[in-house]
């Protein structure tokens, strides 16, 4: 099958078109990726400025680069993935009618970017990373097709040399959502590092980095060195905690890496992880703030979890894997 | 003495409706005098027609009022008053109706009855929902705080009929002549009187609360080599199939009941047995009720805390996964909590449920024993049994155990329960109990803050209307902190969440005023919740003192 995969302007699923490209390409697939991320400066600008000339100049740009390489490669499929510019609803009309089976992997939530509403019916294939009651959502827009599909690891990503020390106790590597805020807030220890763009808006005595978003290589980098890696996942409401379903890309990065991670429950975690054995998943603040206290005094125990959570994803919960599911599905 | 009459409004599920037996068993004995009038589902309540303490069962078929329980709107209010026109039992006139049931429906039903005094879920004046009484408003408070909370629903309901808790056994009588048809039964059926009989309760309404069958099966094979027990299958017609697949995967002898047991009969069969081991349901209170042992296995949604089955030296099974309980919008569709018992673990609950065992000789991570016995104030309460804290599992269920333990003792005043003993080990072991007790110590004294804060604020509106040259620009900014005052509430966290629902329920008794009236409203509220606040700081010292 020829895969024309086409990759984000910005944001976390950059790395995961990347990802998903060379994994159909390690499964005997044509792949083309078409890169979008040099594009992100002026996406800015575009976005920042309100100039209805620019931001009609930058759309043909990078509709025509898409449309340019559909013409070069002839693919059989156009894989998209969040935040890719696949958005153009007569674009992929014209796609269809060419042929050319189109795949969306919906790597957001629903709830907060509603852009799926415009543009799930136009796909042959929606994959999505959370189910119900979304899927009633996109049945009632016209899109049956749709498919779970969580995210994975890419075990193929650079990785740092496995550097341990300076060793970091507790850290937390990400944007400042208003429950990370919130919790964070009160989390009132020495050994709490936080690393991520935006959080220099916010006095906490813990932020390390906070005016800039960490690279790839720099957060494994932290991963690594920590001990305890706080992997809560984001909210817009202040005390939100472990009342969501998707499970976040970096419950399978931490896990793929083999370090250990506390995260807040999720309703599809148990699909995934065995919350007895393979991670540490807790309902409530209260009991993480005693699972960081705990796990601080349990070095072999906390192995144990980062060793069979590792184990876990390598089996399970790669790209590779997840091609192979798009793949059988699409076949 | 006088004749009180009594409407016992409990539109609730089987489990619920047995529960609330030993309440409306004792306020019979403390008021023999008394009509005592039940209203409840027909389904459920086929089992209390022979209950001499009901004077009269009036039941409402499932279909009927399903569709009226849920949250208020015109069509539901059409049903109800259709309702009241049908129940002649509801235009009567009662000097007390107790209304068990937590809906809007069933609030609605007692507004409407005449009666003296009403307690549970009643209208305010500004025909809000509001809680009456104070063992009404722990068991709404609770219903987000499971985890908090060790009081068994059997008192709580009690505390809500107004009885004086204290222990009540076999208060489910059975008919002679049904007890000598499940006996000659069973006979038929190959039962061995001479052997010791395990039931097992397979199904449960909930598949996020149901044991996996194939579990079942391994523990009845333990069973039977290490007590040489006879297995006898309970569950309904509609479990039939569990018949079929333990039928498949046992390779030893056992008698099934499955479809062969009506709700009036069932009973009389779990007397004739030794222990019952069941997944959280109806039958596993039935046997309570009937005085045959119990093993409850709790997992996904069912917590031991509130529904532990009711008697002493029954055994609670709790799986020790962080996410259990879990509630309706946070239960997942895996629930491997319920893996997380092991059949060797029952087994051993079995065994010490039958006086066979003191001990736990088998540690399981995944789950956690509790047995249960009565305090010296009258209630239940489930002990933690297995204290082994080598893995984080078993070491946060400690934790959370420890804070409930605390958590129960301070509510015990307020309740007007006689406070129980700290139990010494409860997390003396590993140093939680001091942390735990520093926890609501500072959490107490947040909450006094804010209700000081509160109060400073009510007398200074008052004063202010009180004087001839009112500043209602400085009564607007004094408002507007009171306002703040509610909202820091509502952001408050951690152990003493109870009181912030607590507080809610009595900010709903406050009358529809305006200020300065309010302000005199808001004063006493939040003297009363500063009042529980400064009750808990001396409960706390004297844990501290006695430890």
């Amino acid at each position: 099958m020829r895969i024309l995969v086409v990759g984000a302007i910005q944001g976390g699923t950059v790395p995961i078109g990347h990802a998903i490209c060379s994994a159909f390409n390690q499964l005997g697939q044509d792949t083309c990726f078409v890169d979008f991320s040099d594009l992100l400066e002026e996406f800015k600008e575009v976005r920042s400025v309100d100039d209805f000339e620019q931001s009609c100049q930058f759309h043909v740009k990078y509709k025509t680069r898409l449309l340019e390489k559909v013409v070069d490669f002839v693919p059989d499929v156009i894989f998209g993935v969040a935040q890719s510019p696949l958005n153009d609803t007569e674009i992929l009309t014209e796609l269809k009618k060419a042929g050319i089976t189109l795949c969306y992997w919906f790597l957001e939530d629903y709830q907060i970017f509603d852009y799926w509403k415009a543009i799930a019916p136009y796909f042959d294939y929606f994959f999505t990373i959370q189910k119900d009651p979304f899927w009633e959502q996109l049945k009632e827009i016209d899109c049956h097709n749709y498919h779970y599909l969580p995210a994975a690891f890419d075990s193929d990503l650079e990785c740092p040399a496995k550097e341990r020390e300076p060793a970091i106790p507790v850290s937390f590597v990400g944007a400042p959502y208003l429950n990370r805020v919130h919790f964070f807030g009160k989390l009132s220890r020495g050994d709490f590092k936080i690393y991520g763009d935006g959080w220099d808006k916010y006095s906490n005595p813990s932020i390390v980095v906070g005016d800039r978003r960490v690279t790839e290589l720099e957060a494994r980098n932290i991963y690594q060195r920590s001990l305890i890696n706080i992997n809560l996942h984001s909210s817009t409401i202040a005390n939100g905690f472990g009342r969501g379903d998707f499970i976040n890309p970096r419950t399978f990065e931490l896990a793929g890496l083999g370090v250990f991670q506390l995260t807040d429950m999720r309703k599809l975690l148990p699909f995934h992880f065995d919350p007895a054995d393979e991670i540490v998943a807790l309902s409530n603040w209260e009991d993480m703030q005693n699972a960081i206290d705990y796990f601080l005094e349990h070095d072999a125990e906390r192995e144990m979890y980062a060793k069979r959570a590792q184990e876990r994803v390598l089996n399970e919960h790669t790209y590779l894997h997840r091609a192979q599911e798009i793949l059988n599905i699409i076949s | 003495m006088e004749k009180k009459r009594f409407l016992i409004i409990h539109l609730s599920r089987l489990g619920d409706m047995l529960q609330s037996l030993p309440a409306i068993k004792l306020l019979k004995e403390e008021q023999p005098q008394s009509k005592i009038t039940c209203l409840g589902i027909a389904e459920f309540c086929q089992i209390l027609k022979n209950v001499p303490w009901i004077d009269n069962l009036v039941t409402i078929p499932w279909h009927e009022i399903s569709v009226v329980m849920g949250e208020h709107d015109e069509v539901r209010v059409e049903a109800l008053d259709r309702l009241l026109q049908e129940i002649p039992e509801l235009n009567k006139e009662y000097d007390t109706v107790i209304n068990l049931t937590h809906n809007w429906g069933s609030t609605y039903l007692s507004e409407k009855v005449k009666a003296r005094e009403k307690t549970g879920r009643v209208f305010s004046e500004n025909d809000e929902v509001k809680v009456s009484g104070k063992w009404g408003k722990y068991l709404f408070a609770m219903v987000k705080n499971q985890e908090d909370n060790l009081f068994n629903l059997v008192d709580i309901y009690m505390g809500m009929a107004g009885v004086a808790n204290r222990p009540v056994a076999q208060y489910l009588p059975t008919k002679p002549e049904t007890d000598s048809i499940c006996i000659s039964h069973l006979a038929n059926l190959g039962y061995d009187t001479g052997k010791l009989s395990i039931g097992f309760q397979l199904g449960t309404n909930n598949f996020n609360k149901k044991w996996p069958l194939e579990k079942f099966v391994k523990l009845g094979q333990i069973l039977i080599n290490d007590l040489n027990a006879q297995i006898i299958l309970f569950g309904s017609y509609s479990e039939k199939e569990f018949a079929d697949r333990f039928k498949n995967l046992a390779d030893y002898p056992f008698i099934s009941l499955i479809g062969q047991t009506d709700l009036e009969e069932i009973g009389s069969y779990l007397k004739q047995i030794d222990v019952l081991v069941s997944n959280d349901t109806g039958p596993m209170h039935i046997a309570a009720a009937v005085g045959t042992k119990v093993v409850g296995i709790f997992s996904g949604i069912a917590y031991f805390g509130v529904g532990g089955p009711y008697g002493s030296g029954n055994i609670a099974i709790q799986s020790n996964y962080s996410c259990a309980p879990c509630t309706g919008s946070t239960a997942c569709s895996n629930p491997l909590c319920r893996q997380s018992i092991k059949p060797e673990t029952v087994a051993q609950g079995v065994k010490i449920a039958l006086g066979r065992e003191e001990n736990l000789s088998f540690y399981d991570n995944g789950a956690s024993l509790y047995k249960a016995s009565f305090n010296a104030n009258g209630t239940l309460q489930y002990q933690l049994i297995n204290k082994n804290t080598d893995s984080f599992l078993p070491w946060l269920q400690l934790s959370n155990y420890t804070r409930a333990v605390i958590g129960r003792n301070l509510w015990s005043n307020w309740l007007g329960l006689q406070s129980t003993t700290i139990d010494s080990d409860s997390g003396k072991q590993n140093g939680q109990l001091d942390e735990v007790l520093s926890d609501f110590s500072q959490a107490c004294t947040s909450y006094k803050g804010i209700y000081g804060d509160g109060k400073r604020l009510c007398q200074k509106i008052i004063s202010e209307f009180q004087k001839e040259n009112k500043n209602f620009q400085m009564i607007q900014i004094m408002v507007d902190s009171l306002r703040q005052v509610e909202e820091r509430i509502k952001a408050m966290e951690g152990p003493l969440s109870f009181l912030k629902e607590i507080h809610g329920y009595y900010m709903a008794e406050t009358k529809m005023c305006d200020f300065p009236e309010l302000a005199n409203e808001f004063l006493e509220t939040y003297t009363v919740l500063n009042n529980i606040s400064t009750s808990f700081e001396t409960s706390l010292q004297q844990i501290a003192c006695h430890r």
